[in-house]
C-alpha cells in the first residue's frame, strides 16, 4: 500500500521535472535556465530520497546531500559569472 | 502505535510535497517573466522539496525501524541544509538579474532604478 503511494508520488516528481526542463531548453534569459535548474536539481534530491526508502538502504541519502551542496555552489558560480566578477575576490 | 502514526505523516507530507511540486512548476510554465516565475520556483523548492525530505525522514524510520535511522537522519540533514540554502542561491541569481537589465513585463515602479543603483 504505502509502497504504492510513494511510486506515484515519484511519478508526480518526474512530472514536474520534464515541466520544468521545458523551461530550463526555451527559457529566454539565463536566469530563467538557472532557476528551472535550481527546480530540476532538488526534485531529483526528492526522488533519490524516496528511492532510497522503496529500497532500504542507505547510500542514496549521502548523494543526495552532496547533490544539494553541488547546486548550490554551482547557482552561486553561475551568478557571479552573471555579474561579471571573478570568484575569489 | 508510534510506527503507524509515523507512516499517516510522511505519507502526508510526501503526496502533499508532489502535488506543491507540480503547482510550482506549472507556474514556472505560465507566468511572464523572470522576476514573477520566482514565486512559483520558490513555492517548488521550499514545499516541493524541504516538505516530502520531512516525509521521507518519518516513512524510513516508520517501514524499515532501526534500520533505516541512518537515512532517516541523512535526510533530516538535507532538508535542514535545502531550507537554509535555496533562498541565498535565488536571491543571488535575481541581484545578478536585476543588474543585467532583463526584460521585466508586469513592471509598475521600480525603486532600484530611482536609486540609481
Amino acid at each position: 500500500m504505502i509502497d504504492m503511494i510513494l511510486v506515484f508520488s515519484l511519478g508526480m516528481f518526474i512530472i514536474s521535472i520534464t515541466l520544468s526542463m521545458y523551461r530550463m531548453v526555451v527559457g529566454p534569459t539565463i536566469p530563467d535556465r538557472m532557476l528551472a535548474l535550481d527546480v530540476i536539481s532538488y526534485g531529483l534530491t526528492v526522488v533519490m530520497g524516496i528511492i532510497a526508502v522503496i529500497s532500504g538502504s542507505p547510500y542514496l541519502i549521502v548523494i543526495s546531500f552532496s547533490l544539494a551542496l553541488w547546486f548550490f555552489i554551482g547557482a552561486l558560480y553561475v551568478a557571479r559569472y552573471m555579474e561579471g566578477e571573478q570568484i575569489g575576490d | 502505535m508510534v510506527t503507524e502514526i509515523f507512516l499517516v505523516i510522511g505519507t502526508f507530507l510526501v503526496v502533499l510535497g508532489g502535488a506543491l511540486s507540480i503547482i510550482g512548476a506549472i507556474g514556472l510554465l505560465r507566468f511572464p517573466s523572470y522576476f514573477v516565475r520566482i514565486h512559483a520556483a520558490t513555492v517548488s523548492v521550499i514545499g516541493g522539496s524541504v516538505v516530502p525530505l520531512i516525509g521521507v525522514a518519518f516513512l524510513s524510520y516508520g517501514i524499515h525501524g532501526q534500520d533505516g535511522i541512518v537515512t532517516s537522519l541523512g535526510a533530516l540533514g538535507t532538508a535542514a541544509f535545502i531550507f537554509l540554502t535555496a533562498p541565498v542561491s535565488s536571491h543571488a541569481i535575481a541581484r545578478s538579474a536585476a543588474r543585467m537589465r532583463i526584460p521585466r513585463e508586469p513592471l509598475e515602479h521600480d525603486h532600484l532604478e530611482e536609486d540609481g543603483r
